[in-house]
């Protein structure tokens, strides 16, 4: 959820650990739990450095006052020719300069720039505006959805809600709308260097390239026109426009399907809090909040590349070392928020990393919050009624260190036939 | 002899034909007469940018059924440039002459 990124570097970059949590790291277990695992490291210490085979050293912070002061600090740079390595893996194919021009990928000033020129037009304002389209395609895919005997909460609902929203935000054509929904799942599935999905680079560049040629003809009125816009003052170019295109649209759909996925399987877990909720709806946005805090989409932050020597906790990072966030790990830290491993939306979650922090804060946060509150409301009633289709055990995690969430939520109503409830 | 005579023939009108629809589609996208295109000149020169020059390329490929690398333009900066690489890329291309009107 923090810090939209289509630079394929970091996705590259983000190695296992050390050798002895490598295997950990890679194994369902993980996916599933790494709760677990992070939470270990976190009591052994703040930072830990790790040394990939043929790499240079990976540090991962595991407590959240490190990992705060690191997400702060700007000598922890995202470009890691600023650091004095190569610009490392970039997707091939002519899609490299075309893909780095986005907000994950620069630092000040041409981030600074970049992030003012995306934020002018993204507001608040249009945000809100998105709403009744959001409720009407909940509706919508809800409706769809209950007629079938079982039904997967997050291929039937999060996705569609999720690419449906994010569309209607750029202005995406309703008739491709299913093909973006791919594009994003299979982007945040690369986890590995070399196994970069060098089509679908093209692809999105290719699409967006068209799309931006008809609505510079034919304005609309959503944000990639306003993007496109000649102000007569500083405004994107042509390689920014396609990065910002492609970065929102990915990471606005993924993320945001992990959010809701991984609220709707909490509740189903705590028919106490679908109570709760039913009750007061008002607290919807704080239970998000909470989701946010103890179970974020964003497991560990985008790469950072040490631009010099940097201190940090009871170590000295080297001028090229990469630094990872783990986010859950700290928001899971006892020293930041009391009983950290109890979801309890009624906590102060102020301060929780599920965005990121500082400069690189997910700039679609307010989005991505808009249509988790949305979907709550839309299946509150349906809740209590739903029972997991599926032993437990069969359900499937995101893989990689890049995002947490669960990947399909198989479901069936109360008192349906056959299996027992999950 | 005549055969190829005639075969270059054609190969003259298809790339007649291929610079014109191109220098169109570039006049388009540039926001520039046509008649003021020189096909030898990189289209950058005339403020073509990145998203005009990878919409250009998917043109080509829905126009042609080719198969183009998003930085085609940048490899044959010139009208001139891409009608001979397409031309040399698929000698097809002037059977699809038709949908160049």
């Amino acid at each position: 959820m923090s810090e939209p990124s289509t630079a394929g570097g970091v996705v590259a970059r983000q190695c296992p650990v050390d050798t002895s949590l490598h295997s950990r790291l890679r194994s369902p277990d993980f996916a599933a739990n790494p709760f677990t695992p992070l939470g270990e490291l976190r009591e052994r210490g703040p930072v830990h450095r790790c040394e990939p085979p043929g790499s240079s050293p990976i540090w991962l912070i595991t407590r959240y006052a490190e990992g705060a002061a690191a997400l702060l600090d700007r000598r922890l740079v995202k470009d890691p020719t600023a650091a004095g390595l190569p610009a490392g893996w970039q997707p091939g194919e002519g899609t490299s300069q075309l893909w780095s021009r986005d907000l994950a990928s620069n630092d000040p000033p041409h981030h600074t720039r970049l992030r003012r020129l995306v934020a002018r037009p993204f507001t608040p304002r249009r945000v809100e505006s998105l709403r009744p389209g959001i409720e009407q395609a909940a509706r919508d895919l809800r409706e769809r959805m209950v007629k079938q005997d079982t039904f997967d909460l997050i291929t039937d609902f999060a996705g569609g809600l999720t690419t449906a929203t994010i569309c209607d935000l750029l202005g995406i054509p309703a008739g491709d709308r299913e093909l973006f929904q791919t594009w994003g799942d299979r982007f945040f599935t690369v986890t590995v260097p070399g196994q970069a999905d060098n089509d679908l680079f093209v692809a999105i560049t290719k699409y967006f390239a068209r799309l931006i040629v008809r609505r510079r003809e034919e304005p609309q009125d959503d944000l990639l026109s306003a993007l496109i816009r000649d102000t007569g003052e500083d405004r994107l170019d042509g390689h920014e426009l396609i990065s910002m295109a492609a970065s929102l649209l990915i990471t606005g759909h993924e993320p945001g399907v992990r959010l809701i996925g991984n609220a709707l399987y909490l509740l189903l877990r705590r028919p106490e809090q679908v109570q709760a909720l039913q009750e007061d709806p008002t607290r919807i946005p704080a239970t998000i909040r909470e989701v946010l805090r103890f179970d974020s989409p964003a497991l560990t932050s985008l790469v950072r590349f040490a631009a010099e020597d940097v201190e940090l906790g009871d170590v000295v990072i080297r001028r090229g070392d990469a630094v990872l966030v783990s986010l859950v790990a700290a928001n899971r830290d006892p020293a930041r928020f009391a009983d950290p491993d109890e979801f309890r939306p009624s906590r102060d979650t102020t301060g929780h990393l599920g965005f990121g922090l500082g400069i690189h804060f997910c700039i679609g946060a307010q989005l991505a919050q808009l249509e988790a509150e949305v979907a709550l409301r839309e299946l509150l009633p349906l809740l209590p009624h739903l029972r997991l289709a599926v032993p437990v055990d069969d359900l499937r995690w995101h893989p990689g260190l890049q995002m947490y969430g669960i990947r399909d939520l198989p479901v069936r109503m109360a008192g349906a036939e056959s299996g027992t409830p999950g | 002899m005549s055969t190829r005579n005639e075969a270059r023939g054609r190969q003259q009108v298809d790339a007649e034909q291929l610079r014109g629809w191109l220098v169109a589609r570039a006049a388009r996208y540039v926001r520039m007469d046509a008649a003021d295109v020189d096909c030898d000149l990189a289209l950058s020169q005339y403020g073509m940018d990145s998203v005009s020059a990878v919409a250009i390329a998917v043109d080509l490929e829905d126009t042609f059924g080719v198969v183009l690398d998003v930085d085609t333009l940048w490899k044959y900066p010139t009208v001139n440039q891409v009608v001979e690489m397409l031309l040399s890329l698929r000698p097809g291309v002037r059977d699809q002459r038709e949908e160049l009107r």
